[in-house]
């Protein structure tokens, strides 16, 4: 077990060591943009050297990588705070520290002042999306699988298709038409700073039926599939024909069993939500994770941009190996060695 | 997998009275029980309907996609004579547009997905028949990084570094497709590679290259073509929202996300909804038309 788990961290490793070579080069593999962001379009060619120069930006990719680690884990001091360069940055962390990830050109912040809140903004709504998402579509799930076939079942089946086939920016434009246009029940943007005429829990409500609406036919498909297998089983026929309660039948005997594939499927949509988050985000204008990446993708915000993929690429692998030591846990038959 | 067509398919005559079938005789047959399920029936007129009018964008519109009518400004569906689904904000014909922005997305998708079947079969045979080092190390464990990636950051990174074109699109849904699709090809092939006629074929001393190509691959079809179908709807979707963030095709060209994009800020505008909306409406239902396809393209395979 303590093999697997090491095994797993180690891989974790590799996975994150890879994504951010791959991010690192192809975002600064010319240098050349990096001095000239940083200064601004009225900057002289002669300005734009001086700090070309003293960044040592015509380092090979691999030293400036290197010093690109070296920074971000409190080695060495990141060069852009050097007083002398005069831009101005500070940040009140100091300049040398674990988990420095450097200067955020677009939001004129040190990357930790802005990275971090923005993430928690969006844990807030995808962990209110994910309360929804899990039991609402266990519950469909299990009671279409129970009876394959079923009229329930049926409609269910359609509705999760047609469900995840409406694209995110869709279904946010026809829920605001419906509810803010023709209504008027509820406000069109969740900027989360001005609560005057809507209330915090009015602004959420949106982004939320987006997010849950999207995911929540995908899992409830994969519940009622793993639940549909289960009710095939011989055990099942035999504690029916036993003559135990069907309710009973359902609870004890094909409920655990049924649960125990889906549960890596729900998992692997906290990275899947990731996605959904950067649309539900743009189109409310939720201060979050995913509308910062692609403004910070937009700008050219390199140091923001390698900073959020390396959190997301956590994120993600971190649920897997969660996924993968839960799935043990549940599942008494798999043991790996 | 069965559901709707389950009750019709015991009416239907048994297996052993249908005459073999070869060839393009076999996928007319198939294509034929599709019929049987109204709901695969909804999904292939709808997707058939977008292909038509992908094809005859240029027949059926009579103003260009980036025509101005200065005449017309925010003229709403069905109001004046030669824009019946109305005109955006500069005037331009949303019918028109929509039809051209069908064509946009019904290229670049399935070009997307060719160029993506091709790199994820020829990663999953490989991984598959030849096992060992090239699967663990090779295809396994690259699969493994890129589908660990969160896809949306990998292909907005992607985009902005190389800048918005169909090509880029095509580059970044292959990155973010292929392994999956080798996945399955790896599984399909490690099935298939222990049966007979592939041992029969190994001591005839066929070439690997061939047994893969002639001897599995055709009979990995039927998962594969299900799968296809489900990607192209992602892949819409992926189109969709790259245009929606302002990575897709460049403008002034239309493509459905792109059109969404635009008018977004309209669709809390009294009078005005019917911009966003449109264009909403076409990309949902063309893949909700994939998905449908595809649910009753599954039912037929896991029924023969």
């Amino acid at each position: 077990m303590a093999l697997f788990i090491g095994k797993r961290l180690l891989m974790m490793l590799v996975t994150m060591f890879v994504t951010t070579v791959i991010v690192f080069s192809l975002l600064e593999f010319t240098p050349g943009n990096v001095a000239s962001k940083t200064l601004g379009p009225y900057a002289t060619q002669a300005q734009k050297e001086i700090l070309y120069n003293k960044l040592n930006l015509d380092d090979s990719l691999v030293v400036r990588y290197v010093r690109w680690i070296s920074v971000l884990s409190g080695i060495i001091k990141d060069p852009v705070y050097d007083p002398d360069l005069k831009l101005g940055y500070k940040d009140s962390r100091g300049d040398q520290y674990f988990g420095n990830f450097g200067w955020s050109l677009k939001y004129r912040l040190p990357v930790n002042d802005i990275m971090w809140r923005r993430l928690g903004n969006t844990m807030i709504l995808a962990g209110i999306a994910f309360a929804i998402i899990v039991p609402l579509s266990l519950v469909f799930g299990v009671l279409s699988g129970m009876r394959e076939g079923s009229a329930l079942d049926r409609s269910l089946s359609y509705t999760g298709i047609t469900l995840t086939s409406i694209p995110e920016f869709a279904s946010a434009t026809f829920l605001l038409v419906i509810f803010v246009l023709m209504l008027g029940w509820l406000p069109g943007t969740s900027n989360m700073q001005n609560f005057e005429p809507w209330s915090w829990a009015s602004q959420m409500v949106l982004p939320v039926i987006v997010l849950v609406l999207y995911d929540f036919g995908y899992v409830a498909r994969m519940v009622r599939g793993s639940m549909v297998e289960v009710m095939t089983r011989p055990y099942i026929r035999t504690a029916i024909l036993k003559g135990l309660p069907y309710r009973q039948v359902i609870l004890k005997h094909a409920l655990r069993n049924a649960l125990i594939a889906p549960f890596t499927v729900i998992l692997l949509q906290i990275p899947f939500l990731i996605t959904g988050v950067v649309v539900t985000e743009t189109v409310f204008s939720y201060p979050g994770f995913g509308k910062m990446l692609l403004e910070a993708a937009l700008f050219g915000d390199t140091a923001l941009i390698e900073a959020a993929t390396l959190i997301a690429v956590f994120i993600a692998v971190t649920t897997q190996l969660v996924g993968d030591v839960g799935y043990m846990y549940i599942n008494p038959r798999i043991r790996f060695i | 997998m069965t559901d709707t067509t389950s009750d019709s398919a015991q009416a239907m005559p048994t297996n052993a009275e249908q005459p073999d079938r070869t060839g393009w005789a076999r996928f007319f047959y198939s294509i034929g029980l599709l019929r049987e399920s109204p709901a695969a029936m909804i999904g292939l007129s709808l997707v058939m309907l977008w292909v038509f009018i992908a094809v005859f964008a240029d027949v059926i519109t009579v103003w260009g996609p980036n025509e101005y009518d200065y005449s017309a400004i925010s003229v709403p569906p069905l109001t004046v004579d030669g824009h019946w689904l109305g005109t955006d904000i500069s005037g331009r014909d949303i019918w028109s547009r929509l039809a051209y922005g069908a064509r946009a997305t019904l290229t670049v998708a399935p070009a997307a997905i060719l160029v993506c079947y091709f790199v994820g079969i020829t990663m999953g045979m490989l991984a598959g028949y030849y096992g060992g080092w090239i699967d663990s190390i090779l295809i396994s464990r690259i699969s493994d990084i890129i589908l660990s990636f969160p896809l949306i950051i990998l292909f907005i990174i992607i985009i902005t570094v190389f800048g918005a074109s169909a090509l880029n699109i095509i580059v970044a849904v292959t990155l973010a497709s292929s392994p999956g699709i080798g996945r399955i090809v790896r599984g399909l092939t490690l099935d298939l590679r222990n049966l007979e006629y592939v041992s029969a074929a190994q001591i005839r001393g066929e070439r690997s290259l061939y047994i893969m190509a002639v001897e599995l691959l055709p009979n990995a079809r039927g998962p594969l073509i299900v799968d296809a179908c489900l990607r192209m709807g992602y892949t819409v979707i992926t189109i969709g929202i790259l245009g929606f963030l302002g990575l897709g095709l460049p403008p002034p060209d239309p493509d459905w996300g792109g059109m969404v994009s635009e008018s977004r800020t309209m669709a809390t505008v009294p009078g005005m909804a019917y911009m966003p909306i449109i264009p909403s409406i076409a990309v949902s239902s063309l893949v909700i038309g994939f998905n449908l396809l595809a649910d009753g393209l599954r039912e037929i395979s896991t029924r023969d």
